[in-house]
């Protein structure tokens, strides 16, 4: 059973859920091994975020997730930093998460608005009912944007200061062009929240 | 959010996180299943379990220069000899300023392996790492006084060896 352990919550900025993560990881170095257990409690809920924005299905998620703690376990070593674990857990599985996607062709974000009405919102139906109607609110007003609007807030939302580098390869963007999108799908948000009535 | 502001940029990141963890929510026991393949994984490896504890078989105290007004902690070095299971740590202290430490070791057999000085006490500084190659040699510089311990992790993925507490 897991041991109940609720420090840092899903929604808590990236870089509170990265410096919980790094004291779980100086803890278990200290040989503490079920220190193991609380990072993996901490992180994979962002992980899980993290690869469910290449499109991935639940299960490629999952495996995803899988690959990454597997590779942790064998490859922490080369963390010599640890603050910097958060980052490393979120990069392997960003490139995990994109090398699958590629392989099942779900690697590069369509833009194409048409395709926004068949994208399927139902599967949040059951958490919004109890999470009440103002986070169904901000939920269709994300869920309005653009996807590679949606990829990239999710992933930045995510992460403590993600490469942009590698954001721009992944959703096939010059580099220099992620910064300003950001800043118009964040006004985007903003718009949609308000017209919702939300902000 | 402020009534009649607009949300900024990380007010609004907080909802698409707040959006997300309500809408597309880590399935249940996924957590769990993490938990047991990290687990699995480490044991297999030896790591985390298998964790080999060093013993200390050898101190010795050096008096360095001639004397001064510095006070003798600032001049003096000691060395420590560690063993387990084949492997033999060679380290010696020393005071780097008056409030840090260099720490000069040598790893016998040599192999490729990271070194990390881990505080042995409450304080939460950061964990010092370095990685070395087969010379076995290392050196770790600038460490704040306080009690560490020493941890080697092969880079074949055998087990770790952490030493004892000691003072620097």
């Amino acid at each position: 059973m897991t041991r109940v352990r609720r420090e840092v919550g899903h929604a808590d900025a990236p870089a509170t859920v990265w410096s919980q993560a790094s004291a779980d990881f100086d803890r278990w170095l200290s040989g503490d091994s079920a220190a193991l257990d609380d990072l993996v409690a901490t992180m994979t809920p962002v992980l899980w975020q993290i690869a469910r924005s290449y499109r991935l299905t639940q299960e490629q998620a999952e495996d995803v997730v899988q690959t990454c703690w597997l590779a942790f376990v064998r490859k922490n070593s080369s963390i010599l930093d640890t603050a910097a674990v958060g980052a490393w857990l979120t990069l392997t599985t960003r490139r995990e998460a994109w090398r699958v996607a590629k392989r099942s062709g779900r690697d590069v974000p369509v833009e194409d608005e048409a395709l926004e009405s068949r994208v399927p919102t139902q599967r949040s139906a059951e958490s919004l009912v109890v999470e009440g109607d103002r986070n169904s609110l901000i939920w269709a007003a994300v869920e309005s944007l653009p996807e590679r609007c949606r990829r990239l807030l999710r992933v930045v939302a995510f992460s403590d200061r993600p490469d942009y580098a590698g954001l721009a390869k992944e959703l096939n963007m010059p580099v220099g062009s992620i910064g300003p999108t950001r800043g118009r799908c964040l006004g985007k948000l903003r718009d949609s929240l308000r017209d919702e009535g939300v902000s | 959010m402020g009534r009649s502001e607009e949300p900024t940029c990380d007010e609004l990141l907080g909802l698409v996180r707040q959006a997300y963890v309500a809408g597309d929510p880590v399935p249940g026991g996924l957590i769990s299943r993490m938990q047991a393949a990290a687990a699995g994984a480490a044991s297999e490896s030896g790591l985390g379990l298998d964790l080999e504890l060093m013993l200390l078989v050898e101190s010795s105290t050096e008096a360095l220069g001639v004397r001064s007004a510095a006070p003798a902690s600032a001049r003096s070095a000691y060395t420590l000899r560690f063993a387990q299971s084949g492997v033999d740590v060679l380290v010696r202290v020393a005071s780097d300023t008056d409030t840090t430490a260099r720490l000069d070791g040598w790893v016998v057999p040599g192999s490729p392996m990271t070194v990390r000085a881990i505080r042995a006490d409450d304080a939460r500084t950061p964990i010092v790492a370095v990685t070395l190659g087969a010379s076995g040699r290392f050196e770790l510089t600038s460490l704040p006084a306080g009690l560490i311990r020493l941890r080697f992790e092969p880079a074949d993925g055998s087990s770790a060896f952490l030493t004892p507490t000691f003072e620097i």
